[in-house]
């Protein structure tokens, strides 16, 4: 009772008073701000196709799976010889108005750097091509000294923007050294960030 | 001492323009917290897993009987070397096989991609035959110049197949010409394809 005593008896000018009166605002505002955000975090889900979606392309390696938002390429590795599957995999854009922005990013890779079994590959390249056939960017796993060295460094690409209904093709190209051995598995994820 | 009124009803607006102030920038404080709950990026991410396996090359390279030839681990690259003459032109048959492992058929052809010192070659094709002596010709050097860089593709039948790598050359003296070339393998009707590099050497 004594310091609630103490605590009534001070003054305050009114620059202290509105002082408080702002931080009090700030924190009515952050747990407005909170109540807010749980509104949003109840959305309708709806079923729908992505804005861009992975489409079949005509030299999807055999025993792949493509889905909209989801596919699996099962591709090759020869040594010493270079295999390129021109057209692995197609990005389509399904919105027929608006261009949208998208970005390659890999988020996994095994095996994993310092492993002697990285050294069965020499490159992995994914390079991106417009609907004219022109190149627009890649992200390229290149081996030295059993590790993955990225590019671009970080293994995420800037973010091109696909136009509307387009349909852009990723180029595929593996590579492995003379001395690799058959049936040594590569597994890359990359995930294609939409905007 | 008094002020006088004017003096304090200066002081009083003042007061009241202090607080207006503070009260302007408690809303802005709070309509910031507003605005920031109302913007933000729609944004997803599609996922794709590759697998690369390391496999067995379904077409190989195997050393002719002309010339004299390396085939380097695995059997996907080789070098090849052969004499060019001065007088008249030599034909090499064949100083590569190409040989077929896999039961797909293949299409091939041969692309030069790089040189040295070929202003030398009077005449240097290089081409392709079967056991039935089809012809395709890949690359033509006339006089020190490519005619052709790029052959046209050749069939390669499936599983026991064969194809024969031959060159024809002469030469104006005895330098060495290095030629460059991808061996195409292409999966019919795709545009799926292997690289192999042959290099020839000629002396």
């Amino acid at each position: 009772m004594k310091n609630l005593k103490i605590i009534g008896n001070i003054k305050l000018n009114k620059s202290s008073k509105f002082l408080i009166l702002l931080l009090a605002s700030i924190l009515v505002g952050t747990a407005n701000a909170a109540i807010f955000y749980s509104l949003t975090m109840q959305p309708q889900v709806t079923v729908s196709i992505p804005v861009i979606k992975f489409d079949h392309a005509d030299d999807e390696p055999a025993g792949s799976t493509v889905d909209d938002a989801w596919c699996s390429l099962t591709a090759k590795s020869y040594p010493n010889a270079t295999l390129t599957y021109e057209q692995a995999v197609n990005l389509t854009n399904t919105d027929s108005v608006n261009a949208h922005l998208f970005r390659l990013t890999c988020i996994s890779i095994t095996p994993a750097n310092g492993s002697a079994d990285v050294g069965n590959w020499t490159s992995i390249k994914f390079l991106v091509y417009n609907s004219t056939g022109d190149y627009v960017f890649s992200l390229n796993f290149t081996v030295s000294d059993n590790n993955w060295g990225l590019a671009p460094t970080g293994g995420q690409t800037a973010y091109y923007s696909i136009p509307a209904s387009a349909s852009w093709s990723i180029r595929l190209e593996t590579l492995s050294p003379a001395a690799a051995t058959e049936g040594k598995v590569c597994r890359i994820q990359i995930t294609v960030d939409v905007q | 001492m008094k002020e006088d009124a004017p003096m304090q009803k200066y002081r009083i607006y003042a007061q009241k323009i202090s607080q207006l102030m503070w009260l302007v920038v408690t809303l802005f404080v709070l309509l910031g917290f507003l605005f920031s709950n109302v913007y933000g990026n729609t944004y997803f991410a599609l996922l794709t897993g590759p697998r690369t396996t390391v496999s067995s090359p379904p077409v190989v390279l195997q050393v002719g009987i002309a010339g004299n030839s390396t085939i380097f681990m695995n059997n996907t690259s080789a070098k090849t070397s052969a004499v060019a003459p001065t007088s008249t032109p030599a034909n090499y048959d064949y100083v590569l096989k190409v040989v077929n492992e896999a039961s797909d058929l293949w299409k091939i052809r041969l692309k030069a991609y790089s040189q040295s010192n070929i202003e030398r070659l009077n005449n240097c094709t290089i081409y392709f035959h079967n056991a039935s002596d089809d012809f395709s010709g890949q690359v033509y050097i006339v006089n020190g110049n490519y005619t052709q860089q790029t052959g046209p593709w050749y069939d390669l039948p499936a599983s026991p197949t064969e194809t024969y790598i031959a060159v024809t050359l002469e030469a104006d003296n005895s330098e060495v010409s290095y030629i460059n070339v991808y061996l195409e393998i292409l999966i019919p009707n795709k545009t799926t394809y292997i690289r192999y590099i042959l290099t020839f050497e000629f002396t």
